[in-house]
């Protein structure tokens, strides 16, 4: 391995990449995807009726959308790049280098939304009368270019999942029209537009204080989630259909929920209820809309994007780029390399140069670092990952045995990459670990 | 030598290529860059300016001061954005040319790297309040004060870890594992003089960009816009006077091999160096002549040298970076001869 490992000892790498980028899906989907597209339809509404009323909210509704997504939407967004590039920089680079043509359109589609909305937030008082069609247009033109952006991400993200003919051609365009690129651009389109609603319909409820108004704006809402629902239903069908099998098998466990497969059908289909039950109470009585119910359905929508992020990266393992790469940088064919040459021999940055005798214990946890920490943590806090829980009261031969064959007894962890007796110092580390010797992971060793 | 203890600890490249001419991805991250880095300078000076002139007007009671610092605290809402979706290409371009030094420079300051993002969108939240309370806050000036110090204080220390990872990338040979940010600032050799070009260059950038902004502005009176015309061209002489001296002091710093390339070994890189000092005389000479005669003459050579000297600089900087990283052997890496060759030639084909 080329690169040194950062450790988040308690956080675990795996938490630091998904809070960055759960939270910028969320404000990049509710607020620059969905958000503007509910603003200019106020805004649209209130020019072709004559209400001033609802210009000013959708003019209110700009200086959030600003900020919002100048900060946190932008600042998330580059986050993504600054994370992945410390902990998956194999995968990251990877990609890059399939990718920089479409990252580097995106990012010409990204400046021209910024000025965008520029021009849309600072020409209110300026565009108005003969020119209010232009400033209408405009935001128009950034909703599209917002989701313009979404839809060259949305490529990579699918890619990795699915990446189709590209393993055999290494083709751009292959890697770009991959399997699951369509279904999942269409799908993730309804869901900014649902959970927007579910978002913005409770500050609408909160802020807009005259009764018509309201209304009107809630009722708009209201057609919104309606159209969005079932379009969401059949793109996430489309979506799923085109996963591979074992990604699909691991559905339910990525949820957390494993052997509860009724439980988690119950929550996830509870969930879009919810939904459905908000744009019908929005639609048929905007008036009576309960800040409860509207507030609720805010939060479980946040929920369930969150929980289908989080799936869609779980559900990948082993890979991080599905049949070339796994989760831990090495790529498919450097695993028989590694076990006939040596993990350490054909790695940098490791606290040993070579494993002897008396330095097995920490040839292990070089090892560990090496890895295992995209995904473990020694005893970090999803006890799931935490190898002090999993593998406690294990002895080194058991956990040997059993990293010989962790890949196909459980098919989403990748294979241990190294020889026999490098597999066999990590397990002696492990017994450390799993005995509570080693209590939380030490700092980073010297480099070679 | 050196570079070849460290040889052992520079990743190997990615199995994928790189997708594209190196040439034209160097051409590419030149122009992005000094794009990015203008409307950074507009953002980080603004927000420096702002504060500075608000406390100026509170401590002497005289409200123009205040309004200008308000004019500049709108200056900042606008060029952060651009200076944020404007990075990204420089960030991608690198990433993707010098993968094994960029990566591992981000890499030992991991986690400051990623603190970034927290410490921006709060930077960018305290210029918004700043920003949106002024009229509010009127009675408050010490609260309203913290917010705008505070994004700025903050936007200074994102700047030197910036200024610490381009300058950790280029010695590998320093390299050094475990090591904490603050450490970093003080274990590579150029970054506070590299920190101070760019703090004077921010200052001198801005103080130009005022210069013109004003006789442009709508809705403020001539009194006012006299007030910024004249704060930004003082601003913009004083600062490059300033930088008439870091501007050496970097180059006299940079490590022997490097900067006796600048000065008499590379034919192309002594050029480009005399070429940017030239440039940089005529710069603060039209300055310095429109600072005394206020004409709009000498305010537009000022621009037009001003033009001239970023891209200079832009070239003088990527030739720095290639001339540190040529011995490391690398295939996107060439000798500084090389590399200038490549890029004319690739210029050349990007003007046909």
């Amino acid at each position: 391995m080329e690169f040194p490992v950062v450790d988040y000892a308690w956080l675990g790498s795996g938490t630091v990449i998904a809070l960055i980028a759960v939270l910028h899906v969320l404000v990049n989907h509710a607020v620059a995807i969905g958000g503007s597209l509910l603003m200019v339809g106020v805004e649209y509404r209130g020019w072709k009726t004559n209400n001033p009323g609802l210009d000013q909210v959708a003019r209110k509704m700009s200086k959030w959308v600003l900020i919002i997504t100048t900060t946190v939407g932008a600042l998330t967004g580059v986050g993504i790049w600054f994370s992945t590039t410390v902990i998956q920089p194999y995968a990251i680079g990877s990609l890059l280098r399939v990718f920089f043509w479409a990252w580097f359109a995106e990012w010409i589609v990204f400046i021209t939304e910024v000025i965008l909305l520029l021009v849309y937030y600072f020409k209110w008082d300026k565009w108005t009368g003969e020119k209010k069609l232009r400033h209408i247009r405009t935001g128009m033109a950034l909703s599209f270019a917002s989701w313009f952006t979404m839809a060259i991400i949305t490529a990579v993200l699918a890619a990795q999942l699915t990446p189709g003919q590209w393993i055999e051609t290494r083709s751009f365009w292959d890697a770009v029209a991959n399997p699951t690129w369509l279904p999942s651009l269409f799908f993730r389109t309804f869901v900014a537009i649902a959970l927007a609603v579910a978002i913005f319909s409770p500050f609408i409820k909160k802020f807009v204080k005259e009764q018509p108004l309201q209304e009107t704006i809630l009722k708009d809402f209201g057609k919104w989630m309606m159209v969005s629902i079932p379009f969401m239903f059949a793109f996430g069908i489309w979506y799923v259909s085109n996963l591979p099998e074992q990604a699909l098998n691991l559905i339910v466990w990525a949820s957390g929920l494993q052997g509860k497969e009724l439980t988690f059908q119950l929550i996830n289909l509870g969930g879009i209820l919810l939904m459905f039950i908000l744009g019908f109470r929005l639609l048929t009585k905007p008036g009576k809309l309960s800040i409860v119910l509207a507030s609720l359905v805010a939060f479980v929508s946040i929920g369930m994007i969150g929980e289908f992020e989080m799936v869609r990266e779980t559900i990948r393992k082993p890979y991080v780029i599905y049949d070339y790469m796994y989760v831990n940088g090495i790529r498919v064919d450097q695993v028989d390399q590694f076990r006939e040459e040596g993990f350490i021999d054909n790695a940098k940055w490791l606290s040993v140069d070579e494993l002897n005798e008396d330095n097995a214990l920490e040839a292990g946890e070089a090892i560990f670092k090496a890895q295992c920490l995209s995904c473990h943590t020694v005893d970090g806090w999803r006890s799931k990952r935490a190898l002090a829980q999993r593998t406690k009261g294990m002895t080194a031969e058991q956990l040997d045995s059993y990293i010989a064959n962790m890949h196909t007894v459980r098919n989403f962890m990748p294979p241990f990459a190294g020889t026999d007796e490098e597999r066999r110092a990590l397990s002696m580390y492990l017994e450390t670990v799993a005995n509570g010797q080693t209590q939380t992971n030490t700092m980073a060793g010297e480099s070679k | 030598m050196t570079h070849i203890m460290a040889a052992g600890m520079i990743p190997g490249e990615l199995e994928l290529a790189i997708p594209g001419n190196i040439g034209f991805f160097k051409v590419l991250l030149v122009v992005s860059f000094v794009l990015h880095i203008l409307f950074v300078n507009l953002m980080v000076a603004g927000g420096l300016m702002a504060v500075f002139n608000e406390w100026r007007g509170w401590r002497s009671n005289n409200e123009k001061w205040d309004r200008l610092a308000q004019q500049l605290s709108v200056q900042v809402s606008i060029h952060k954005s651009l200076a944020v979706v404007l990075g990204v290409a420089p960030l991608l371009i690198i990433s993707v040319i010098y993968t094994p030094f960029f990566y591992t420079s981000t890499i030992l300051i991991g986690k400051a790297w990623i603190m970034l993002i927290v410490i921006i969108t709060v930077a960018f939240l305290m210029f918004y309040v700043y920003k949106f309370t002024w009229e509010r806050w009127k009675n408050k000036k010490g609260l309203h004060l913290f917010f705008g110090i505070g994004g700025t204080v903050l936007l200074l220390y994102v700047a030197l870890v910036f200024i610490t990872n381009v300058t950790a990338m280029l010695q590998p040979e320093l390299w050094q594992n475990g090591q904490s940010v603050f450490t970093a600032f003080f274990h590579y050799p150029t970054i506070w003089q590299r920190f101070f070009h760019f703090l004077f260059a921010t200052l001198a950038v801005m103080g130009l960009y005022l210069a013109i902004f004003a006789s442009k502005q709508k809705g403020v009176s001539d009194d006012d816009r006299k007030l910024m015309g004249d704060f930004g061209k003082n601003a913009a002489f004083l600062f490059t006077t300033l930088q008439l001296v870091a501007g050496p002091v970097l180059l006299f710093s940079l490590k022997p091999e490097v900067r006796q390339l600048f000065l008499g070994e590379s034919a192309l890189a002594t050029t480009l160096v005399i070429a940017a000092v030239i440039l940089a005389l005529g710069f603060w000479f039209a300055l310095y002549q429109y600072k005394k005669l206020s004409s709009g003459k000498w305010l537009s050579s000022a621009l037009v040298m001003f033009v001239l000297v970023v891209g200079m600089m832009g070239w003088l900087r990527h030739e720095v970076r290639d001339s540190y990283l040529a011995p490391y052997d690398q295939p996107s890496v060439a000798s500084v001869e090389q590399q200038g060759e490549e890029i004319v030639q690739t210029t050349a084909l990007l003007k046909d």
